[in-house]
């Protein structure tokens, strides 16, 4: 019984103005993996990749114990894929669409594709052309969603949905939780639907990997602090030095007599640090994975 | 079902932190009696639409703090501890006198302050 | 190739899809059809002559808007990604492509020419106009194979068009160059249709190239990595 959802392994490809190399991705069974980064960061390239749609350069892919591309055909029967650049056949009816992926695919349970239709709030005979937005996106993660399939593979599944499209959604993919041998694996703009969601968090940033670790202890790692320098450290309005004070800091800026440190290497360690640089910490916070994000990536400009 | 765990995303507290505490409430105040049956990882995880190792983190600290009792193949239990709920309430109380003390040292208030303030309370009626 | 075959359920649902989306179009086209034949069978050559132009382009028509529809559409309205999805490889899915096209055309071409020759005989109309009317038929489904070999290999709206275009024009020169040649022209008037060697040939080659676009896209498709 293969350990892994999905396992690529020193992946490299090469496009005129974008490179990755030597790329390792992986996931464990029955976890979700959040995948973070700035739009062309590279986070549809490995969702293809992943999906046998494009081939690396370099590199071995195996999904669900498959081996890709050689074995996509077996591989795709377990995995749903739904992209926000993904589109109908806009002459044919919801209805035709999911008799159609009945057709191929014999674990497509109808009852709950029913199901699915009424909680999404989408009718079956409707023509795919007079959907909206955001019912186009939940009718492909429907015809998706009621295959059951082992892995799910989406690209931007909430992006551009209004919140209450956006909960239904995560409802349906909070179910997957219950399944521990089900996995997911999604990228998304909303930091936040991947801080909820994930257990894994994947950052993606100009083809590198900034980040691949446990959400909680990736959480953890980082840490805003309101600071107020003491008497003896030198006073300025200028933001971080070039060399920074305080090994560790990702960003200082200085107003005054005032600074707000940011740290990914959160611990008692970093703290004493800081108090030895004349910081005063006069308030501690905890991140979130939007802000964490918006500093990541100041930092590796 | 969410087990009546409200959740809340804009709180600043994390996720998990939120999950002990609430489970902790419920079981100081006797909703969830000893040894109790907690649901599983993965179904509070799906109820709450948060990450499975959000709610495994969360499990693990209220093991660690006595609150919980996992066996390996059965699951989670409520503390069967006759003096549980004591304990509880003694780490609480431990935890507000901390507070108290660091609010005070804020303020720069002396201890001999910090008493007087003490017995202020304490005479207040009810 | 072997697993090609292997999959051949999800080619053959690939198919079946491919005719879903067209059935009904395909419906009008051929009720379009009976009623051009019917006017290819009164007697007076305007009649004839005007219906033989509207099967032209009624057998142009299917043809062209079944390429653009099936194949080329298929990029630009970005349902390729749906079909890259299912469990097929980029191979897989070009045979489909190729085997969808090429049935959807052939069934309503085989009824057509059929249809005309059938009128042709049991009419008024001179028999002798079978071998032009062949002839014509057989060029058109030849341009047709070369311009779905474009969409295929190139998935461009700009070059199938193109390549529409240009074998619109040869097939109007070829037309002419058929009537001017003493084989033809001499016995189109006839009762009987007679074929004398120079049609003959002409018929071969037409086939032959059709059948020779048709394998060489097979080919090339099949070395195909990726889904375009």
């Amino acid at each position: 019984m293969q350990q892994f959802a999905f396992e690529m392994r020193d992946i490299s490809i090469r496009y005129p103005h974008f490179a990755m190399e030597n790329i390792s991705l992986s996931l464990p069974k029955g976890q979700v993996m959040g995948l973070v980064g700035v739009n062309g960061a590279g986070k549809s390239t490995t969702i293809r990749m992943l999906m046998g749609l494009v081939k690396p350069d370099a590199g071995q892919i195996n999904v669900l114990g498959y081996q890709l591309p050689a074995q996509q055909v077996q591989a795709k029967y377990d995995i749903g894929f739904a992209s926000d650049d993904m589109r109908l056949y806009k002459s044919q009816t919801l209805q035709w669409h999911m008799d159609f992926i009945r057709s191929v695919y014999p674990q497509f349970d109808q009852a709950y594709a029913k199901e699915l239709l009424k909680r999404f709030e989408l009718i079956g005979e409707q023509k795919i052309k007079g959907l909206s937005h955001g019912q186009r996106v939940k009718a492909c993660l429907l015809l998706v969603l009621a295959r059951r399939p082992k892995l799910l593979v989406l690209d931007e599944p909430t992006t551009g949905l209004d919140p209450v499209a956006r909960d239904e959604v995560i409802s349906e993919l909070a179910e997957i939780l219950r399944d521990d041998e089900r996995s997911v694996l999604f990228s998304s703009h909303n930091t936040h639907d991947i801080e909820k969601l994930s257990d894994q968090i994947a950052f993606l940033d100009r083809g590198k990997l900034l980040a691949l670790q446990d959400k909680e202890t990736y959480l953890s790692s980082w840490s805003r602090f309101r600071c107020q320098l003491a008497a003896n450290a030198s006073s300025g309005n200028t933001s971080a030095d070039a060399a920074m004070p305080v090994p560790g800091a990702v960003s200082i800026k200085r107003h005054g007599q005032l600074a707000e440190v940011i740290t990914d290497q959160n611990s008692a360690g970093f703290a004493a640090q800081l108090a030895l640089a004349g910081f005063q910490v006069l308030e501690q916070h905890r991140m979130s994975l939007e802000e964490i994000f918006v500093a990541n990536v100041k930092r590796s400009r | 079902m969410t087990y009546g765990l409200f959740l809340s995303a804009t709180d600043k507290k994390p996720m998990y932190l939120q999950i002990v505490e609430q489970i902790t409430s419920k079981v100081l105040l006797g909703d969830w009696p000893a040894q109790m049956a907690l649901p599983s990882i993965r179904e509070l995880a799906a109820d709450t639409q948060v990450s499975v190792i959000t709610v495994k983190r969360a499990y693990a600290d209220l093991e660690q703090a006595g609150v919980i009792v996992t066996h390996a193949g059965r699951g989670s239990f409520v503390s069967a501890q006759p003096d549980l709920q004591q304990q509880l309430q003694q780490q609480e109380l431990a935890q507000l006198l901390s507070a108290a003390v660091a609010v005070a040292r804020q303020l720069q208030l002396s201890d001999a302050e910090l008493f007087a303030r003490l017995q202020q309370h304490l005479v207040q009626p009810r | 190739m072997m697993h090609t075959f292997s999959n051949s359920q999800m080619i053959k649902l690939l198919i079946l899809k491919d005719w879903q989306l067209v059935k009904k179009s395909l419906a009008a086209y051929l009720a379009g059809g009976v009623l051009i034949i019917g006017l290819m069978g009164m007697a007076t050559p305007l009649l004839f002559n005007t219906g033989a132009i509207l099967m032209i382009t009624l057998m142009i028509v299917i043809g062209a808007r079944s390429a653009i529809e099936l194949v080329v559409n298929e990029k630009k309205d970005q349902t390729l990604t749906f079909m890259m999805s299912l469990p097929v490889t980029a191979q897989d899915y070009a045979w489909a492509k190729l085997g969808a096209n090429l049935v959807l055309y052939l069934v309503p071409w085989l009824l057509l020419v059929a249809g005309m020759l059938l009128v042709i005989v049991s009419s008024p109309v001179y028999n002798g106009v079978i071998p032009l009317v062949v002839l014509v038929s057989v060029f058109i489904l030849l341009s047709y194979c070369c311009y779905l070999a474009t969409a295929l290999l190139t998935y461009s709206e700009g070059y199938t068009t193109a390549v529409m275009i240009v074998t619109n024009l040869l097939l109007n020169g070829f037309i002419i160059w058929l009537l001017r040649m003493p084989a033809i022209h001499l016995t189109l008037e006839a009762p009987t249709a007679s074929w004398n060697s120079t049609s003959l040939l002409l018929l071969a080659a037409g086939v032959g190239l059709t059948v020779l676009v048709l394998l060489t896209t097979a080919v090339l498709q099949n070395r195909k990595t990726s889904f375009l």
